[in-house]
């Protein structure tokens, strides 16, 4: 399952402050119209490849990088330090 | 009580991490203790775990802490695009892996290699304690 939500939180000491949530459920309807749009072109460019016998899957490709998004759901990071009060928090649910 | 408890104990009495980090390190030395415990008194091999996350935690002395969870599903996503190396590269890609003493062939891995890798990976467990006092762990759990 893709990720939904990413919670990004920096912190530097008193001088700067930054804490996102970035709503990804909005980005992939997003990409899914990208992806299909540029549907067509991938085709033509899948079977000029498979032509000139060059051995790039495109679909495999693109298979491999969604389920590498889809990986990430669960990947937390989180930098602490006290002596400079600054914190990195990255949250991928 | 051993020392890495009582600093764990310490730090967060004075503030310097919270009560979730001290529960997530304190479990990780319970998991050590009881590995070890189990190490050493059966021969019985463990019950493979339904893992799902690579931890890694390093608490310095100088009060700096990471704490890293990796899905493994990433792990296995990220063995599955060695499969989409295009043959030319992954001969350029072993011969120099050969270069450098491992004769290994990336196109030789399998999907049930990757399954057997991760489920291996249950019974790893990295714990690094410098003469400074930094404390470095790596291990799986679910």
């Amino acid at each position: 399952m893709v990720p939904s939500i990413m919670n990004l939180r920096i912190e530097d000491g008193n001088k700067f402050r930054l804490r996102l949530w970035l709503p990804l459920f909005l980005v992939w309807p997003v990409v899914l119209v990208l992806f299909l749009i540029l549907l067509p072109f991938l085709v033509v460019a899948e079977v000029v490849l498979r032509l000139t016998n060059v051995q790039i899957y495109l679909f495999r490709l693109l298979g491999g990088v969604f389920s590498l998004l889809s990986a990430l759901r669960g990947l937390t990071v989180r930098v602490k330090s006290v002596r400079s009060s600054s914190i990195v928090d990255v949250v991928i649910r | 009580m051993n020392d890495e408890r009582k600093r764990i104990l310490s730090m967060l009495g004075e503030g310097k991490i919270s009560a979730s980090e001290a529960e997530d390190l304190l479990d990780a030395l319970g998991k050590n203790g009881d590995s070890q415990q189990a190490a050493g008194t059966s021969a019985t091999p463990a019950v493979p775990r339904n893992i799902k996350y690579m931890y890694v935690k390093v608490l310095s002395s100088e009060q700096d802490n990471v704490d890293v969870r990796v899905p493994l599903g990433l792990i296995r996503a990220g063995m599955r695009f060695t499969s989409l190396i295009p043959p030319m590269a992954m001969a350029t890609i072993n011969s120099s892996l050969k270069e450098k003493g491992m004769n290994f062939d990336l196109g030789n891995i399998k999907p049930e290699d990757i399954e057997e890798l991760i489920k291996n990976l249950a019974d790893m467990e990295v714990n690094v304690k410098s003469k400074n006092g930094d404390i470095v762990k790596v291990y799986c759990g679910e």
